[in-house]
């Protein structure tokens, strides 16, 4: 038994060798693009669970070796096992150890769907206006959420940020940004319907603040809340 | 030419060679605004067209009049070349078609496979080609120089230009100059050492290769500390304009390696973030500016000198017009290099002031460090390698503007073949992640800005000027528009359904004038509704 708790830990420690080897070929080739914490730029966002061109190990070895067609990711120089390494760090890049907070997740799924869903897509299931929520324990720890729930407008992305748009005749209407170019703009309002303006013919005002209203929980149904969306 | 009766034009091009491009009619180009018969239209680069049938009263019924769809899965970055009834195209990565303008279809197209291993920082690209005589000319993404029938687009000469495999690659378009083909290189992202060549038109054969980086014992070799010059950078990605009666060719240069690593590379890093003027018929050196010694920033200089001859502070003089990458909009003197002015065109903070030589005071807070350093503009640059344009008609320089930081924090800096070797990683400014764009008009010699006009995203799309009175460019997102040259004001746009990162042009044909741009892997080509 003792050798087996042995070959873990020697994996395990090696897996760790492997992402800092990584974190440094990371630094010198990919974070000039991706940004050094993943988060994108003129390259893709890494930090998030599901990469759209990498949607397993092999994919994601490919992409970093060879590159990507049509795009500005190039192909790379390094050796296999620096693809590897790199590969191994980039896995890490938004990824959150997870925590059980304390709360009943089953009173919290019952929440979830009294209070969220409306707006937050889980699973599959839910409404398109807020960010989908599945798999939102891998990505953020439970203080986040925990913040997230009680205080929208702590850190809302940018891309949830709510925007009012008054055309010249009607009522103005105010939603989450779908799209935005120099001439126009699209929205989804808060029942889910799409919204789409000429910037000539409506006024646009956005600022940094979420549509997500502060929900009116009890403390106690803020951890059973939390407790759900951190298993996710 | 494209007036000649249409059964001649077709037994010219089916039974004989075509008319031949000569080195006059692309010196005069001015005299065919039908045509459009190099890179920049003409060799002063300004990217004017004197024709008018669309104009200011007529540009809002624009519409599509024919659509070219490649095969290509890269960016198409392509300025068409269009010369006696025929549309030169470049392709993604490295092919060629030609397209007949009375059916709008191709005629031939050449393709160049190109090796998986090949190392290129930005896209597998190509900026477009070249005609002189009988012969279409394209750099290659594995760094040949091709020379192409016009009439069936088989290879008449191939040369290897550089070793592709050391990530020496060319994306632009060569330049014809009299009987020679000038072509620049990529490759400074990973220590490449940067050159311009020129070839004997005719033959592919080699005439001279000037260094960007000078090796030891050349002027400007004390200028790197060690032996960095062998990794110098200093590369010629982007055409550049030549004068003929100077005899002179101007090329802008790019960025040191590492990028954004300096303590490796002491000194000015000559002729990096420079032009250069050369002697067009030996390659010899005739004068330099350099624009950011010793670059910690990736300010690459590869945007395009506009020649310009006009009354500057009461004097008749020769300029040079250039909107630099790191902000600023400089005027020289094109025969002797001499700095006349220098006017901030978008934010920035790499530098505290230049000086009265134009040498710049760098700012020590710009210089990529571990805790991170907010730099203006980021490494894309204020400007970039889209072409901006110079319109007669308003005396108005006219730049797409991106506006846009982003903070650097220094790495490694390894080299080896084939990988990149720049020193930093980015971060983007939180609430600032997306930056803004603008088509800027300004005064041409005075560099006071008389309108902007501001688009949603920062812009990797050129400039045309008219004679019509007009302005064309496009947005990121794919529209593509007209502006008022006096006043921005915008008078047409249509959404292309694609990213555009390429220049406009115009040509006329059968008595219809022409705007056409690359737009998504389309090029669409526009005229007046009801033509």
């Amino acid at each position: 038994m003792t050798w087996l708790i042995g070959l873990v830990a020697f994996l395990a420690q090696d897996q760790t060798a492997a992402v800092q080897a990584g974190r440094r070929w990371y630094m010198t080739q990919c974070a000039n693009c991706h940004g050094v914490n993943g988060d994108g730029g003129r390259g893709a966002n890494l930090a998030t669970p599901n990469l759209r061109h990498a949607a397993s190990h092999q994919d994601l070895l490919n992409v970093i070796a060879r590159g990507i067609p049509g795009t500005e990711m190039p192909r790379s120089a390094l050796t296999a096992t620096q693809v590897a390494e790199v590969a191994a760090f980039v896995k890490t890049l938004g990824q959150t150890p997870r925590h059980t907070p304390p709360g009943d997740a089953a009173a919290g799924e019952r929440l979830f769907h009294q209070h969220c869903r409306r707006c937050h897509t889980l699973n599959g299931q839910g409404g398109p206006v807020g960010p989908d929520l599945s798999g939102l324990g891998g990505r953020s720890s439970p203080g986040f959420i925990r913040t997230s729930i009680t205080a929208p407008d702590a850190a809302t992305p940018r891309s949830y940020a709510r925007i009012r748009a008054t055309p010249q005749t009607g009522a103005p209407v105010q939603g989450v940004l779908l799209g935005e170019d120099t001439f126009s703009i699209r929205l989804y309002t808060l029942d889910g319907s799409l919204k789409s303006f000429w910037k000539s013919e409506a006024r646009i005002e956005a600022d940094r603040r979420s549509l997500m209203p502060a929900l009116p929980l009890a403390p106690g149904d803020i951890d059973n809340l939390t407790a759900f969306l951190a298993a996710q | 030419m494209t007036r000649m009766p249409r059964a001649l034009a077709v037994l010219l091009l089916a039974a004989s060679a075509p008319a031949q491009v000569t080195y006059e009619r692309i010196r005069d180009a001015a005299a065919t605004p039908a045509e459009w018969l190099s890179y920049h239209g003409a060799y002063n680069a300004h990217r004017h067209s004197t024709l008018a049938r669309i104009n200011t009263a007529n540009a809002a019924t624009l519409r599509p009049a024919w659509i070219y769809q490649t095969r290509a899965r890269h960016r198409f970055q392509a300025t068409p070349i269009v010369a006696d009834g025929v549309l030169y195209l470049s392709e993604p990565p490295s092919s060629v078609t030609a397209i007949d303008l009375h059916t709008r279809r191709p005629l031939w197209t050449y393709h160049r496979p190109i090796p998986e291993n090949i190392a290129v920082c930005c896209g597998q690209v190509n900026r477009g080609v070249a005609l002189l005589g009988d012969l279409v000319y394209i750099g290659t993404l594995d760094a040949h120089l091709v020379a192409l029938d016009r009439r069936t687009g088989r290879v008449r000469w191939d040369v290897t230009v550089g070793d592709y495999r050391s990530a020496v690659t060319i994306t632009p378009a060569p330049l014809i100059v009299r009987d020679k083909v000038i072509i620049g290189m990529a490759g400074a992202e990973y220590g490449v050492r940067g050159f311009l060549d020129a070839y004997d038109a005719a033959t592919g054969r080699r005439v001279w290769r000037f260094w960007t980086v000078p090796g030891p014992g050349e002027p400007g070799n004390n200028t790197w500390s060690g032996d960095s010059w062998q990794r110098g950078g200093a590369t010629t990605w982007v055409t550049g304009s030549y004068d003929p009666q100077a005899n002179l060719v101007y090329w802008g240069t790019g960025n040191p390696g590492p990028d954004y690593i300096g303590d490796v590379r002491l000194g000015d890093n000559l002729y990096s973030d420079s032009v250069i003027a050369l002697d067009a018929s030996t390659g010899q050196l005739r004068w330099h500016f350099q624009f950011t010694p010793h670059d910690v920033n990736d300010m690459d200089s590869n945007q395009i000198p506009l020649l310009l001859d006009a009354t500057f502070k009461g004097r008749p003089r020769k300029l040079m017009l250039f909107a630099n990458r790191n902000a600023f909009y400089y005027i020289l003197d094109r025969l002797t290099g001499e700095f006349l002015q220098a006017t901030q065109f978008a934010r920035q903070n790499w530098t505290l002031g230049l000086d009265p030589k134009g040498r710049p005071t760098p700012n020590p807070k710009a210089v990529p460090s571990l805790e991170g350093a907010l730099v203006y503009p980021d490494d894309d640059g204020a400007s970039n390698w889209f072409s901006p344009s110079y319109s007669p008609r308003t005396g108005l320089f006219y730049q797409n503007v991106r506006e846009l930081g982003a903070i650097y924090f220094r790495t490694e800096a390894i080299f080896q073949p084939g990988q990149f070797y720049l020193g930093a990683g980015r971060r983007r400014i939180p609430g600032e992640e997306d930056g803004y764009g603008a088509l800027r008009a300004w005064n041409a010699l005075t560099g006071i800005r008389r309108w902007e006009f501001r688009l949603h995203t920062p812009p990797w799309a050129g400039i045309l000027t008219t004679a019509g009175g007009l302005v064309f460019s496009s947005t990121m997102e794919g529209d593509f528009f007209a502006l008022d040259d006096a006043t921005g004001k915008l008078l047409w746009k249509f959404q292309a359904g694609g990213e555009v990162w390429s220049n406009p042009i115009s040509y006329e044909f059968e008595g219809r004038q022409y705007i056409a741009i690359a737009a998504g892997s389309a090029l669409i080509a526009f005229s007046l509704q009801g033509q």
